[in-house]
C-alpha cells in the first residue's frame, strides 16, 4: 500500500466523483503531440508540421545518424501508448529506425544502439537494444509501409507493428520516461509521424480490450463468498436510508436478506425455519426498529434472532439444492460464527434505529432546505454539529449556495421566499408524502442560477442572506415573509 | 458583507471548482457528510461497505501501478 495516498485529499463520499478524479488526473498527463525540433542533428530537416522529417546527411559513418524525439515522453498512466510512422521515401539504403529512447539519448546515433533505447530497424527487420547487431524480429520495411510502436504499460512491454499487423512483444521490463524516437541514416529518407491526430493503421482498441479481458479473467479466478453481493447491496441501502427499496429487496428474496445479515452461512442452529417465516420475522424487527428509534438494544436482539433464523433457513435451502456444499461449518467454529451473526444483526439494527432520522435529514438537504436540516439536526441530535465542525461548515456553505440560488427566475411567479426556508404554516417535521419545499427539484433548472436580471437589484439577494442570518441567530422565530420581492428589501440590508 | 454573482453558474465562464459547489451533486455530498456524522454518533462506520470496497479497489490499482514504476492505468469502473 502506498503511503502517498492521503485520505484527506480524496473527495468525500459522494458516489461518483472520486474514481472519476483518478481518471481525470490520468487524462491530464501530457502525451507526445509533435516532434521536438529544437534539438536534432543537422543531418535532419523537419517540416513545419513538426511531423515530417528528411535525412540530408551523407550517412557514411556511425555518428552521422539523424535521430529526433517527440516533445513529450510516453504517458505512463494508461494501458497502452502507441504511435506510427509512414515511410514516404526509403532513401538509398532504408536505414530507418523507430522506437523509444530515454531523454538523454544522443541523437546522432541510431535508436537501439545505445542503452535505454529500443528500436525496430527497417533495413534488416531486426530489433535493437544496446546493440549494433540486433536480434531477428520481423520483416524489413520500406517506402509505403506504416510502422507502429506500442508500449503496453501494464507489462512495460514494447511491441511493433507493420501495416496494421502486430509483430509480438519485442522488449519487456523496460524503464520509464521513454520518448518516441525515430532515426534516419541514408540520403533521401523521409518519414511522417502520427501521434494519434490521424487514425492509426493498427487497431489499438482491440489490444486494450484484449488486455483488459486478460486482467478480468485473472481476477475472476479469485473466489468470493456467494452471499457477499446481497450483503453489500443491503448495507448500501441501509446506509443511504433507502428503506422502501430494502423492504422490497427483502420481500423478494428473504433468503438473500438473511444471508446478507450473516454472510458466513454455517450456523449450528439445527432447526431450519421456513423461508416465509424468516422474512416475516425480519419485517417485524424492522418495524420495531423504525417505530422506536431509541430502543436500540431490544431491536438489536430481535434482529439478531431473526438473522439467525433466516440464516438457518438459507443454510437449509442451500444444502437441499447443492448437496450440502453450504453446510460445511465445523463444530469448532460454530461459536465464533454465531457471535459473528449476532454482531452483524446488531450492526444492522443500529443502522435501522437511526434510519428514519437520517432519511429525514437527507431529504431536507437534497431538497435544498439546509436551514430546516440544521434545525432538525439540533432537535433530534443536539450538539451533533458542534462535535462535527467539518459537517457544520459544509452545511453552512451549502446554505449560502441555496439561499443565493433561491433567487432563481421562478421567484417572480411563485413569490415564495426560498426553498431553504420553512414557511410559517409548515410543521417542523414533514412526512415524505408531502411535497418538497418550493418543488425545487422539478421547477428549477438542474444547476442553481443566481438571479442577476436588471429589474431587481442584487441587494435583493444580499438582503435575503442577511435576513436568513438574523433568523438563524434568533433561534426559531418564523415571521411571515413578504410574498413578493420589493425594493424595500434593500432597507433591510442597510438597517 | 460580500456578494458573489455569476451570470450563469453552469456556464463555461464560471470556474469549475465554483460550478461544482453550486451543482445539485453538491447537495448529495452535503447530505452524505451529514449522514456520516450521524452514523459516527451511533458508533457506526460513516461509509458503507461497497464504498470502502471501491476505495480499496482504487487504492489497490494505484499501489500496483506504483509497484510497476508508475506505469499502467488506474481503476475504471465504467468500462467494465
Amino acid at each position: 500500500m502506498s503511503a502517498a495516498i492521503d485520505e484527506s485529499l480524496l473527495p468525500s463520499s459522494s458516489s461518483n466523483t472520486w474514481y472519476d478524479t483518478v481518471e481525470e488526473e490520468d487524462q491530464l498527463e501530457p502525451a507526445p503531440s509533435e516532434l521536438n525540433t529544437a534539438t536534432h542533428p543537422r543531418y535532419l530537416v523537419a517540416n513545419k508540421d513538426k511531423l515530417t522529417i528528411r535525412y540530408v546527411g551523407k550517412g557514411n559513418h556511425t555518428h552521422d545518424v539523424g535521430a529526433i524525439r517527440a516533445n513529450q515522453p510516453c504517458p505512463h498512466r494508461r494501458l497502452l501508448y502507441y504511435f506510427e510512422i509512414t515511410v514516404l521515401d526509403a532513401g538509398s539504403r532504408g536505414c530507418i529506425a523507430v522506437g523509444l529512447a530515454g531523454g538523454s539519448f544522443e541523437l546522432n546515433r541510431q535508436p537501439g544502439w545505445e542503452a535505454n533505447s529500443y528500436a525496430y530497424h527497417g533495413e534488416d527487420g531486426r530489433k535493437y537494444s544496446e546493440s549494433e547487431r540486433g536480434e531477428a524480429y520481423g520483416p524489413s520495411f520500406t517506402a509505403g509501409d506504416v510502422v507502429g510502436c506500442g508500449f503496453l504499460l501494464s507489462r512495460r512491454e514494447i511491441f511493433f507493428t507493420v501495416n496494421g499487423r502486430s509483430l509480438g512483444p519485442a522488449f519487456a521490463n523496460v524503464g520509464r520516461d521513454l520518448y518516441p524516437t525515430v532515426g534516419l541514416h541514408s540520403p533521401g529518407e523521409t518519414v511522417v509521424l502520427n501521434f494519434g491526430a490521424q487514425p492509426f493503421k493498427f487497431d489499438v482498441s482491440a489490444v486494450v480490450e484484449a488486455e483488459r479481458q486478460t486482467k478480468l479473467e485473472s481476477v475472476a479466478l479469485y473466489p468470493v463468498p456467494q452471499a457477499s453481493m446481497a450483503a453489500l447491496v443491503r448495507s448500501y441501502l441501509l446506509h443511504y436510508t433507502h428503506e422502501k427499496t430494502l423492504a422490497a429487496l427483502d420481500s423478494a428474496s428473504p433468503a438473500g436478506a438473511a444471508a446478507g445479515a450473516a454472510p458466513a452461512a454455517a450456523s449450528s442452529a439445527p432447526a431450519a425455519t421456513d423461508l416465509g417465516a424468516a422474512g416475516e420475522a425480519m419485517d417485524v424487527s424492522e418495524g420495531a426498529a423504525t417505530d422506536l428509534p431509541t430502543n436500540g438494544a431490544s431491536a438489536a436482539s430481535a434482529k439478531g434472532s431473526a438473522a439467525a433464523g433466516g440464516d438457518a433457513a438459507a443454510n437449509g435451502s442451500n444444502s437441499a439444492g447443492s448437496g450440502g456444499a453450504g453446510g460445511s461449518g465445523g463444530s469448532g467454529s460454530g461459536g465464533a460464527l454465531e457471535s459473528h451473526v449476532r454482531e452483524e444483526g446488531a450492526r444492522e439494527a443500529a443502522l435501522r434505529a437511526t434510519m428514519a432520522q437520517r432519511r429525514r435529514l437527507r431529504q431536507l438537504v437534497l431538497a435544498g432546505d439546509v436551514g430546516g436540516a440544521c434545525d432538525e439536526c439540533e432537535r433530534t441530535a443536539p450538539g451533533l454539529l458542534e462535535r462535527h465542525p467539518d459537517v457544520r461548515f459544509l452545511l453552512r456553505c451549502q446554505q449560502f449556495v441555496e439561499v443565493s440560488s433561491a433567487a432563481a427566475p421562478n421567484i417572480h411567479s411563485e413569490g415564495s421566499f426560498s426553498p431553504s426556508r420553512r414557511p410559517a404554516d409548515r410543521p417542523l417535521t414533514r412526512s415524505p408524502a408531502q411535497p418538497r419545499p418550493a418543488a425545487h427539484a422539478s421547477t428549477h433548472s438542474p444547476s442553481p442560477r443566481l438571479w442577476t436580471d436588471g429589474r431587481h437589484s442584487s441587494c435583493e439577494i444580499a438582503s435575503r442572506w442577511t435576513r436568513w442570518r438574523t433568523r438563524s441567530s434568533s433561534s426559531r422565530r418564523t415571521a411571515s415573509r413578504p410574498s413578493a420581492p420589493s425594493p424595500r428589501c434593500c432597507r433591510t440590508l442597510w438597517r | 458583507m460580500a456578494l458573489i454573482a455569476y451570470e450563469d453558474p453552469a456556464g463555461p465562464a464560471t470556474p469549475a471548482a465554483q460550478a461544482r459547489l453550486m451543482s445539485r451533486a453538491q447537495r448529495e455530498v452535503v447530505a452524505d457528510a451529514l449522514n456520516g456524522a450521524l452514523l459516527r454518533e451511533a458508533s457506526l462506520e460513516p461509509t458503507c461497505a461497497i464504498e470502502r470496497l471501491l476505495r480499496q479497489l482504487v487504492a489497490t490499482h494505484i499501489a500496483i501501478r506504483d509497484a510497476n514504476e508508475g506505469c499502467g492505468e488506474g481503476f475504471r469502473l465504467r468500462e467494465e
